[in-house]
């Protein structure tokens, strides 16, 4: 990414980009790169701010990708889920039963 | 240099500028700069209805910190938390559609954090009693991690960072160390602060660049050691 892009970004961080350097940005072939830039610079930005290192956050922009990506396990499925009792019914009261998906 | 002296050399670099006008934070200025915080974000949710993925991460990196903060509010075991903030940004990028931009995207998303959360407790408190024994596996394994989060180590490496930003920031030429701390801690524009440093708004935008650019340099092996 060159300095131009990487101005590009910063001036996002602050709001004051415009519509077409911001596509030029995410057009750019490595968003990885610009991701990357981006997350150190907020992170310098928490550590302003609130005092908080990276170290006491928490980062789940890989897990979100790779769920969005079909690359994981959706997280509603993964987690605790209530479901109906599969003997359910026939007029008898509903019953839950707790599943975990795995 | 503490925080605290960071920010009072912010309000010195106000009050020292060239224009000497003492009031560039006032009520007026500081709504001004509010004014377009949506700005970006705006710019990203239009990218991300066009699937640009790319532009959803951007987003995700950006408010990860404060959904896990609002989560929080609600249910205390971090990884839970952990869980529900990615939870949170996958139903919202699903929902994309369904954003009107009636509101700034940060307070749409703050509401679906707070369901999000508020939901799972719901669940919670329907669960039968003999899944204590998982619960309880889940809060052993979650102590232990809060216990690390709090580490002399953790706290060692906090102040380091601390104590290297304010070199780092302490080392910046003046003409970029104003312009990046009426940013940052005055959270003027570039259009004011070009006003207060007589200087157009490019050379602004280029010297924040620089320092932001600057600062990562010195503190970034610092902040990969996390």
């Amino acid at each position: 990414m060159d300095d131009r892009l990487r101005e590009t970004l910063s001036a996002m961080m602050d709001d004051e980009a415009d519509e077409l350097s911001v596509r030029r940005l995410l057009s750019h072939g490595s968003p990885d790169d610009v991701c990357q830039q981006w997350q150190r610079w907020q992170q310098v930005r928490d550590l302003m701010h609130d005092g908080r290192s990276p170290m006491e956050g928490i980062d789940v922009s890989a897990g979100v990708r790779a769920v969005l990506e079909g690359r994981t396990v959706d997280p509603y499925a993964r987690k605790e889920r209530f479901t109906k009792h599969p003997f359910a019914g026939n007029g008898l009261p509903l019953q839950w039963r707790w599943v975990p998906c795995l | 240099m503490t925080q605290t002296n960071l920010m009072q050399a912010s309000q010195l670099a106000v009050k020292t500028g060239k224009s000497g006008t003492p009031s560039m934070t006032s009520d007026k200025d500081q709504q001004l700069g509010k004014r377009s915080d949506s700005q970006t974000d705006s710019q990203l949710v239009r990218k991300v209805r066009n699937d640009d993925r790319a532009a959803f991460d951007l987003l995700v990196v950006k408010y990860q910190s404060r959904v896990a903060s609002i989560i929080s509010r609600y249910v205390y075991d971090s990884q839970e938390v952990m869980d529900l903030t990615q939870e949170t940004f996958i139903k919202a990028y699903r929902a994309m559609e369904r954003f009107r931009g009636d509101s700034a995207f940060y307070t749409w998303l703050y509401r679906i954090a707070v369901n999000t959360a508020k939901n799972y407790l719901e669940s919670r408190s329907r669960r039968p009693q003999g899944s204590a024994d998982v619960v309880d596996a889940e809060n052993f394994d979650d102590g232990r991690q809060l216990r690390d989060l709090a580490s002399p180590e953790r706290l060692l490496h906090r102040d380091e960072l601390q104590q290297a930003l304010s070199q780092a920031i302490a080392g910046l030429p003046e003409e970029l160390r104003s312009a990046f701390l009426l940013r940052e801690y005055d959270g003027l524009s570039y259009e004011d602060i070009a006003r207060i440093l007589e200087c157009p708004i490019g050379t602004v935008r280029s010297r924040i660049f620089r320092a932001r650019d600057a600062v990562d340099r010195h503190i970034g092996p610092l902040l990969n050691e996390s």
